[in-house]
């Protein structure tokens, strides 16, 4: 286990069909941010000459005013008044440009950064949204750990492409060339001596931009190593202990440490040398257009204040030399991530209603368009079906693995409470997946109300279902807002009512903040008695037509017992149910009892009936006299 | 700055000073000779505008500026290299105390910690600790140098000019001032609305299941755009200080260079200064800025480094609740050879308040075989922890060869203990280095204990067999297969004294006796202690305890205890019932 992703590295890709397409993919996200990109790079384009206009008030400041001050200084030509004016003009002249530079530096930053952020939020957006309609068994595949990173981490890296990347690479090129331009413009020779050095300065910058990557790259690799070490002793430190290998570990510890430290310092070296060349050449560059200057100058070819201009925007091209180098590999972290977020958007969602029986899931999606409750009852004929759930010769496997449910058949009429037993591994929670569309049906058919659940739209199949799950999951959210589930139109009264309906105001009510009170990450602050109750004031708040109870197998003291048995009776009154029944108490009560064993349904009856016929059942339920004791 | 916080830090000065210093002293030829080179440079200016230089003259000064040129970039190489170099090897040497401590303390010392807390500490605390001493003393150092040097240069020239450009300078520094504070305030905000919508996708994620159920997915959907909004809000926010922030320090530069370019330009055409010197301003100016804005993130990196190293002490706080302690006088040291008799004598005990341990007593005599079972939450697991000392028991609690445990010397103690733990934690390590974890000196055992807990014909069906790795990089192993290599590796030191935790509970009925044929031999002149659920295990034991609620119920040998019809016979009953069921 490591807590460095280490596929979240920029890999050393970049060109090539794919990555064309990658981007054309990604530019769809710019789209609509057409407007604001032009004008960034409008602005950047202004920078770029305002920056330029600098130096160029420099030189003509020395060869105007400061110039003419040192031909005519001693002579009566001299007029240090006038002079100073023109200097005076010219700082004013620069105060001008700086402050519009300034102006256009804080709305530049401003706009990509509102672009970039409006970009990231779009596909952070489609992202989740994609995500929860992708089907459970996707969830059953993927860490939530590394699809969390998806739609954070990746999202962000993204996004630099929106903010910095792709018009600051722009910027950067383009000021390159248009500083060239410049540059030839005052004087073709001596640019040629800064031309000639550029290519060195850009290979310099690559190779190391390359280096560094790959030291990277292996320091984030050994620190991943480092950690997953840590964590692993972390984990195993009772184990650590009983065999005496807390030195031993240190030392192990202490040579991943030092390869780590290792690595460490070859990154160290590339950057200690990198920076200290880059600066020497450029250094070296302007000392040679020094003394070429020296001689253009004595020769007549150059002004004095030329050349400064020139020496000033000289660098001007090395600072963009370096970002390029940086840039390139935000712009590949980006690709990287947005394949990444690509590969997701790509997985195929939950699978929509399939045209059985057309009307109905027309009408169940009209219902669900409309935002109203879907009607209670469905039926093909437009009565209530007398036949709530049924399964008609189901048989189920997971991906890759043997049969869990075969051939397995009953019906559940409206209104019977059902109980399932079976030992661990019998397929009972897989009949809850396929009921509730968890995992797609492949062969026979799982109705509802009489329609194959594969043809109702999800909302409207599920809005139909409420599940109770044997691990509870609770939101970080409120008490009230994790019985509510979303449901806005349920009123305060309403969710005080169902949870005093299931005994959940026992313990609520003893909270300091009530309802409000706000739970932590997966309602472990409250004991797993609680967090039952909870769940079965969210089911009845939802007033589904046919309840699904996974009922939880850990032990609660018996006043929660107690109350759990009398809130599980109120949440069956008068609904359809299939249970996955652990309590004795729950079964005997039941109307039938389905006995799974190995994927097969065994035997289906009352519990006297069951009992009688002194089959699986009657040893089941023994084992179960036995364990209560 | 407060040397408090890193006390701890500044301990590792002396083992690394000697790249420290020798990066330090480089600051000094790279930030002097800095100024050398725009001084050549005006004053090569100054000999072409007057033509009394030739460009033969110009050559020369030229190769002197690319002599210390060069010079120059050896010193900064030298600096960068040395200083981070030294930053790089306290990370190391520090990194390396915080997991000794960590191996030292128990999980139970360490219960108020989440694992990724405790890792974040070991990388990004130390990290930041490492950049405030490094690299932030370094650029802090090269600025307390530049600048003054600068500002000398500068008055030298024109202390008139100087003086006037002390606005910029001093503007500046109020700019980094001014926008730190908001700064790290929104970007404190960010990272939490990070934090939270992180958070959002984590729930929606985890509980998909329920989302999907309850169809609430539309619900998830807007909270997290939401959240996704106030992030954006924030996002932009930090965005626009960052804006303001920079467009200031283009703002104070270019208020340098108009200062010069004003100042300076009255200045040369009054001819109290050259031309030469008038372009020194503008390289200093840019020489001097870039140090004063190091020193702004220096401030930030200094909070970041103080959080961290408090973070960090609060780990180093932590005292191992379960340490050697100093003989009683008057008591020999234990003998080398031990008969391995145990003694629980009145045992009781609590987690924080709440009893788990009632008043237990029994006693193991040397080469014979106890038996404990009883419910989940009975308390078995905390008795093994107790015996084997990685929970501190009460004085005179728990005896080996009557001796109470907690006078044992800890490595002494566990070398006769042989434990086997409830959940079976393999390390990615090979199978090998799992089965020979106690060490090199059990290598020549290992497949002597693997045979033994019926794990060999596994291991060899591997690819690579007993190199095979284990996790993430080599083969997953079944519940089964995973405890079997943990009995394995309990067998492997040969131990006195050997403690099995539940540790047959992943394993089907057939394996179970294949195992229980090998334990049989392995128990032989062993002292043992044997927790499981399975009578058919427990039918080994020579004693059999069944504990409830903390309290011992029942005892006596297998037989006994099924003739007398209490909770082991109902146990035994209900175990063959499941056999039956299973074999249907």
């Amino acid at each position: 286990m490591s807590t460095v992703d280490v596929d979240l590295l920029p890999d050393q890709r970049i060109g090539g069909k794919a990555d064309r397409l990658l981007l054309r993919r990604m530019l769809v996200f710019a789209r609509p941010h057409v407007a604001a990109l032009s004008v960034t790079m409008a602005l950047l384009l202004f920078g770029i000459w305002l920056r330029i206009v600098g130096p160029l008030i420099i030189g003509r400041l020395i060869d105007g005013p400061l110039g003419e001050a040192f031909r005519t200084r001693g002579t009566p030509d001299f007029d240090a008044e006038r002079l100073a004016e023109g200097v005076t003009m010219n700082a004013l002249h620069y105060l001008a440009v700086s402050t519009t530079l300034a102006v256009s530096l804080v709305l530049l930053e401003w706009l990509m950064n509102r672009t970039g952020q409006r970009a990231v939020f779009e596909i952070r957006n489609t992202l989740f949204h994609h995500l929860l309609r992708l089907p459970v068994a996707w969830f059953d595949r993927h860490h939530v750990g590394w699809v969390v990173t998806r739609s954070t981490g990746d999202v962000d890296s993204l996004s630099e492409l929106f903010t910095t990347g792709v018009a600051t690479i722009a910027k950067d090129i383009l000021s390159i060339v248009v500083v060239l331009g410049v540059l030839a413009w005052i004087s073709p020779s001596l640019s040629i001596v800064a031309v000639l050095v550029l290519p060195i300065m850009i290979w310099v910058t690559f190779r190391f931009r390359l280096n560094a990557r790959i030291a990277y790259r292996a320091t984030r690799k050994s620190i991943a190593r480092l950690n997953g070490y840590l964590q692993e002793r972390l984990t195993g430190l009772d184990v650590v202990h009983l065999f005496r290998r807390e030195r031993a570990s240190g030392e192990r510890f202490g040579e991943l440490n030092e390869r780590y430290y290792q690595d460490n310092m070859l990154t160290v070296r590339h950057f200690s040398l990198f920076f200290p060349t880059v600066d020497t050449l450029s250094q070296v560059v302007k000392l040679g257009t020094l003394v070429w200057a020296a001689w253009l100058i004595g020769d007549g070819q150059l002004t004095l204040g030329a050349f400064a201009t020139f020496w000033f925007l000289l660098d001007f091209i090395f600072e963009p030399i370096r970002e390029l180098a940086e840039r390139y590999n935000v712009l590949q972290a980006a690709m990287a991530a947005g394949e990444r977020i690509f590969s997701i958007l790509d997985a195929p969602t939950e699978n929509g209603p399939v045209p059985v029986q057309q009307s109905i899931a027309a009408a169940g999606r009209e219902a669900a368009g409309r935002g109203e409750r879907a009607p209670r009852r469905l039926h093909p004929d437009g009565s209530s079906a007398a036949v709530a759930i049924a399964f008609e010769q189901v048989s189920f496997a997971y991906p890759g693995s043997d049969d869990v449910l075969r051939n397995v058949s009953f019906s559940i009429p409206r209104g019977q409470k059902v109980a399932v037993v079976g030992h661990t591994g019998a397929g009972k929670s897989t009949l809850v997946n396929l009921l509730c569309r968890f995992h797609e049906t492949e062969r026979g058919v799982v109705r509802v109300d009489g329609c194959d659940v594969r043809s109702l739209p999800h909302a409207e199949l599920r809005r139909r279902i409420a599940i109770v799950q044997q691990d509870v999951f609770l939101f970080s959210d409120t008490i009230a807002a994790n019985i509510r589930m979303g449901e806005a139109s349920l009123t305060d009264e309403r969710v005080a009512q169902v949870a005093r309906a299931v005994n959940a105001d026992r313990f609520i009510d003893k909270l300091p903040a009530r309802h409000a009170t706000v739970l932590r990450e997966r309602g472990s602050n409250l004991s797993s008695g609680q967090r039952q109750l909870i769940a079965f004031a969210r089911a009845l708040a939802a007033d589904p037509e046919i309840l699904v109870l996974d009922e939880a197998t850990s032990s609660v003291d018996s006043e929660t017992e107690q109350w759990i048995e009398e809130a599980t009776a109120t949440l069956l009154a008068g609904r359809t149910s299939l249970i996955i029944a652990h309590r004795l108490s729950t079964v005997v009560r039941a109307d039938c009892i389905l006995v799974m064993h190995k994927g097969e349904l065994r035997e289906v009856g009352t519990h006297e009936e069951l009992l009688q016929r002194r089959g699986l059942y009657h040893r089941l339920y023994s084992l179960h006299l036995s364990a209560s004791g | 700055m407060t040397a408090g916080p890193f006390a701890r830090s500044l301990g590792y000065f002396p083992r690394i000073r000697g790249r420290w210093w020798k990066g330090m002293l480089c600051i000094i030829p790279s930030s002097g000779l800095e100024f050398l080179l725009p001084l050549i440079v005006a004053h090569v200016v100054d000999g072409v505008r007057q033509q009394a230089m030739g460009v033969a003259a110009v050559g020369w000064w030229c190769l002197l500026a690319m002599g210390v040129t060069l010079v120059k970039g050896v010193a900064k190489f030298g600096m960068r290299w040395w200083v981070t170099g030294a930053s790089r090897e306290f990370e190391q040497h520090f990194r390396q105390d915080y997991f000794q401590h960590l191996t030292r303390l128990s999980p139970h010392d360490l219960a108020h910690l989440r694992t990724g807390d405790i890792m974040s500490r070991s990388t990004a605390d130390v990290e930041a600790v490492r950049m405030m001493l490094g690299p932030g003393l370094m650029y802090v150092s090269q600025a307390a140098l530049i600048v003054p040097i600068a500002l000398c240069v500068m008055a030298w020239i024109d202390w008139q000019l100087t003086l006037v450009m002390l606005v910029p300078f001093v503007g500046l520094a109020a700019v980094i001032r001014i926008a730190a504070r908001p700064t790290q305030h929104w970007s404190e905000a960010t990272q939490e609305r990070l934090a939270d919508l992180s958070t959002v996708s984590q729930e929606s994620f985890s509980g998909v299941r329920v989302v999907k159920a309850f169809a609430t997915e539309a619900v998830s959907a807007s909270a997290f755009r939401r959240m996704g909004q106030a992030l954006l809000e924030a996002n932009l926010r930090l965005a626009v200080l960052r804006g303001v922030t920079s467009a200031g320090i283009t703002a104070v530069k270019d208020l340098g260079t108009l200062v010069i370019l004003l100042v300076g330009g009255w200045h040369v055409i009054d001819g109290r200064m050259s031309e030469g010197q008038f372009l020194l301003f503008f390289m200093i100016l840019g020489l001097a800025l870039w140090p004063l804005i190091a020193i702004g993130w220096m401030l930030g990196m200094y909070h970041r480094a103080k959080a961290g190293a408090l973070r960090l002490e609060e780990v180093f706080a932590i005292r191992p609740s379960v340490a050697d302690l100093p003989r009683p006088a008057g008591q020999a040291p234990p003998d080398a050879h031990l008969r391995g008799e145990l003694e629980v004598r009145d045992l009781s005990f609590a987690w924080n308040g709440a009893p788990v341990l009632d008043r237990i007593s029994f006693r193991v005599p040397a080469g014979s075989t106890l038996g404990i079972t009883g419910r989940t939450g009975c308390g078995k697991t905390t008795l093994v922890q107790l015996i084997a000392r990685l929970v501190e028991p009460p004085p005179g609690t728990v005896l080996l060869d009557g001796r109470d445990i907690r006078h044992w010397p800890l490595d002494q103690l566990r070398r006769h203990l042989g434990v086997v733990p409830q959940d079976s934690f393999l390390f990615s390590e090979t199978i090998r280095q799992n089965i020979a974890f106690a060490g090199p000196h059990v290598n020549d055992r290992v497949e002597q204990a693997a045979r033994l807990a019926q794990v060999d014909d596994d291991i060899r069906g591997f690819p690579h067999g007993y190199e095979e790795l284990l996790g993430e990089r080599g083969v997953t192993l079944s519940g089964g297969q995973r405890q079997r290599t943990a009995i394995a590796r309990g067998l492997a030191p040969d131990p006195p004294v050997l403690i099995l935790d539940d540790c047959l509970s992943a394993v089907d009925s057939v394996t179970e006796q294949a195992i229980l044929k090998g334990l049989r031999q392995a128990l032989v002149g062993r002292t043992a202690i044997l927790v499981s659920h399975r009578v058919s295990a427990l039918s080994l034991a020579d004693h059999v305890l069944v504990l409830d609620g903390g309290r011992i119920v029942e005892q006596g040998s297998h037989d006994d205890l099924i003739a007398a019809g209490g909770l082991y016979a109902e146990l035994e009953a209900r175990q063959r019932i499941e056999a039956e069921i299973e074999a249907l």
